[in-house]
Parts: C-alpha cells; sequence; structure tokens
C-alpha cells in the first residue's frame, strides 16, 4: 500500500497533473451546482413540487456531466499526453516503450478524468439534502427549496475559498465572487420563470 | 569489472537529474552517481551521467535510465580493473 502511495506521488509530480486536476474540479463542480440549481428553480417554476420527482432528475443529470466529463477530459488529456510524448520521441530521436513518462501519462489522463466526472456528482449530491430531507418528511418543500439555494450559494462560497487558496490572495473575496454568480444565476432563471409564466 | 562509466545522455526536463539520479543510486552495485547538465534545450536537455562502483552492471543501469525516459547517446569514458586509473589531461 506504501509502495503504491509512492507510486501514485510520483507519478503525479511527473505528469505534473495537480494544477489541471485542480481546474477539472472547480469547472466540472461549478457545472454541477449549476445544474441542480437550474432543474430546481425551474421545476419550482412549472409547479413541479415532488421531491423524489426533482432528486431523480438532478442525480441523473449529474451523472450524465459526470460521464461527459470524464470521457471528454480522458479523451482530451491523453491526446495532449500522447502528443507531448510524441514531441519528445522526436526530439530524443527515440521511441519510448514503458517507461515513466509513459505511465505517468496514462494515470494523469485517467486521474483528471476521474476527478473530472466525480466532482460534478459529489457536489450535487451536497447541494440536494435538502431535498432528500423533505422527501423524508422532516422538512416542507417551500424551505427545502430555499434552503437548496441558500447552500448552493454556500458551497459556491467554499469553491471561492478554495480557488483564494489555489491563487493565494484573499479568500474571502474569491469566495464573495463565487457566490455573487450563483446568485446572478439564480435571480436570472427566477426572471426566465416569470416572463414564461406571463 | 567496471568500476566507473561516463554517459552522455538526453532527457527531458521531468524526471529532473535528482530524480534520476536518485535512482541510480538505488543499484546494489552503484557507490556514486555524479550528474551535470550541460545544454537545455526547450523540452530536452543534454546531461552527463559519471557512475561509480565496485561491479558496475550496465544493463541494470542502461534498464533504469530507460524506465526514466533517458536516452543513452554514448559512453564515453569507461574505467575498469583493480583500481581506477587517474585521468591525466593529455589522455585523449
Amino acid at each position: 500500500m506504501k509502495d503504491f502511495l509512492k507510486k501514485i506521488k510520483k507519478y503525479r509530480e511527473f505528469s505534473n497533473v495537480d494544477e489541471i486536476v485542480r481546474r477539472y474540479f472547480v469547472m466540472n463542480g461549478f457545472d454541477g451546482i449549476l445544474t441542480v440549481l437550474g432543474i430546481v428553480i425551474g421545476s419550482y417554476i412549472a409547479n413541479v413540487k415532488d421531491p423524489s420527482i426533482i432528486i431523480i432528475t438532478t442525480i441523473s443529470t449529474c451523472v450524465a456531466i459526470g460521464i461527459s466529463g470524464f470521457s471528454g477530459t480522458f479523451m482530451g488529456e491523453r491526446a495532449e499526453r500522447k502528443r507531448y510524448i510524441k514531441i519528445l520521441e522526436r526530439k530524443m530521436l527515440t521511441k519510448f516503450n514503458s517507461n515513466i513518462i509513459n505511465e505517468s501519462a496514462r494515470f494523469a489522463s485517467f486521474y483528471s478524468a476521474i476527478i473530472a466526472g466525480v466532482s460534478p456528482i459529489i457536489f450535487a449530491i451536497i447541494i440536494l439534502i435538502p431535498m432528500f430531507l423533505t422527501s423524508f418528511g422532516l422538512i416542507p418543500y417551500i424551505i427545502a427549496f430555499y434552503g437548496l439555494i441558500g447552500i448552493s450559494i454556500l458551497t459556491l462560497f467554499v469553491l471561492g475559498i478554495f480557488l483564494g487558496r489555489v491563487s493565494k490572495e484573499n479568500i474571502i473575496v474569491w469566495g464573495i465572487k463565487m457566490s455573487l454568480i450563483g446568485l446572478f444565476a439564480t435571480l436570472l432563471l427566477f426572471f426566465i420563470g416569470i416572463v414564461f409564466n406571463l | 569489472m567496471l568500476r566507473r562509466i561516463i554517459l552522455d545522455v538526453l532527457k527531458p526536463h521531468i524526471p529532473t537529474i535528482m530524480d534520476v539520479a536518485k535512482e541510480i543510486s538505488k543499484l546494489k552495485f552503484v557507490e556514486g552517481v555524479h550528474i551535470h547538465t550541460y545544454n537545455r534545450e526547450t523540452k530536452v536537455e543534454s546531461v552527463r551521467i559519471a557512475i561509480e562502483g565496485k561491479k558496475l552492471d550496465f544493463k541494470e543501469i542502461n534498464k533504469v535510465l530507460e524506465k526514466m525516459g533517458v536516452s543513452v547517446q554514448s559512453v564515453d569514458v569507461v574505467h575498469a580493473g583493480k583500481r581506477i586509473i587517474k585521468e591525466s589531461p593529455n589522455s585523449y
């Protein structure tokens, strides 16, 4: 197990994958959060207030986003890494068989794809907590609805803190920036709903 | 019985020369490694690797280098026998 972790650490270091993974994590997490927000507000406007329908719709949509994220990232990363290896081989006038560069490139594609695939699903499940509570009959729907919007904005704030730490800037400013995006999306969705309901 | 070899190799920037040195020194028969970069290009760099030991196994060394994505261009210096002969500047 220790050897396995050591190997992974080495692959991460050699493939310089951490930076890319952070990017995919935030990007796809953002996708997940706003998708859930969109579906939930859309359902509310369309007068669909059955939590089980909302949960099933959002989770299946986020799984689809996850699969899309996984496959898109995997193929994109693989192509980029293969290109890099081809350039190296040409520069070095050699053909790589199985070496640490090949292995870490393979690892990097897989690792970033997993993060890109799992991130929207995780975020979706986190912000769907109020809906789960409603489906168990613990809280009324309206509280779950506004709670979900609140949790989404809070999750975006946490994601902003994470980005603030990555950029080594003020984490609160980053958090607020991200929350504002969530707030803007929410207001826009309500506005669209009002327009359609006219 | 190989005692000391100097290789001229071409390698990508990553793994670094520190990684390569550590990997070579893990070999049982290796007593010391010295790596010196003498040319850096955009994606690759040329380095000179000196390896010392009691009974160097070139095949094993080459295997490690291949595993690290390093390609041996030439074997520039070889020392073999019971003792390492000190090189004089006029020997080449």
